[in-house]
């Protein structure tokens, strides 16, 4: 189904600030949680999972379906460590951050073409 | 800060609707949505500043995502449902979702909110909620010398 052409300036816009900014958001939360712990580990899961939420829905409505696709993905994953508190390996905090920089790279592609993620 | 959004079609009715969205993209597609359905259309980004808005002006219908900081969509319909003024207290809420967790709709659902729409929002879903909300207030005939409210 073709995005309305309505939200076309809206595609543009999330790419380019609120997207990359959900990205920072979401990064600045999960490399707090290399180090913190207790009740601001707690906070840190819960603004890193609100961060991809909102991505999530966002990128929904733009119809960006492979940013829809990795957030699913994030949620699924940060959900219930956010409501168990457990703590987590680097490793996987590690493997987190590379899904945020797939987020990252398709909203680059959005706004740079597709080109931009054959780029390493 | 209060997002004060262009009137389309004034005279269709006069249903002054806020949108509580953290998301300035998401806020920008409700408008374009709201707009078309409603007379006025105000937004801001939290359910405190929602609350604000609520205590100096009418609102016929709060249009409120679930999941933001500060004060997030359910402790806000319930901060409503609260409210020691019976016009706030009995405001219309649609809560917007893109949870699919039973627990976390049930508890938006017992806050007290009138409608559940999931995220991705469509302009029918949205516009089928509000009808359903707004219109029997619009088609009863009012009292004379109450039509301007």
């Amino acid at each position: 189904m073709a995005l309305d052409p309505r939200l076309q300036p809206l595609l543009a816009e999330f790419a380019a600030d609120e997207g990359p900014a959900l990205c920072n958001a979401l990064e600045e939360a999960l490399f707090e949680l290399r180090h913190a712990l207790g009740d601001e580990a707690v906070e840190a899961w819960r603004r890193a999972w609100r961060s991809v939420h909102t991505l999530k829905g966002s990128a929904a409505s733009l119809e960006l379906n492979e940013v829809v696709r990795l957030a699913v993905g994030l949620e699924g994953i940060i959900a219930p460590i956010k409501q168990s508190g457990q703590p987590v390996r680097l490793d996987h905090l590690d493997a987190l951050l590379e899904a945020a920089a797939l987020i990252r790279g398709q909203l680059a592609a959005v706004t740079l073409g597709p080109a931009v993620l054959h780029r390493r | 800060m209060l997002w004060r959004h262009r009137m389309s079609r004034p005279a269709d009715n006069p249903w002054v609707v806020l949108i509580v969205e953290d998301s300035h993209v998401y806020r920008a597609i409700l408008d374009i949505y709201l707009r078309e359905i409603a007379g006025t259309v105000l937004a801001v980004e939290n359910g405190a500043l929602a609350l604000e808005v609520l205590n100096k002006r009418r609102i016929d219908l709060i249009v409120t995502d679930l999941t933001m900081p500060v004060m997030d969509g359910a402790e806000l319909v319930r901060a409503v449902r609260a409210h020691p003024d019976r016009k706030i207290r009995t405001t219309p809420v649609i809560l917007l979702t893109a949870e699919k967790k039973d627990d976390v709709l049930m508890d938006a659902g017992a806050a007290g909110a009138n409608a559940l729409v999931s995220k991705p929002i469509t302009p029918t879903a949205l516009r089928l909620a509000v009808n359903r909300l707004l219109l029997p207030a619009v088609q009863t005939p009012a009292p004379a010398g109450l039509g301007a409210r």
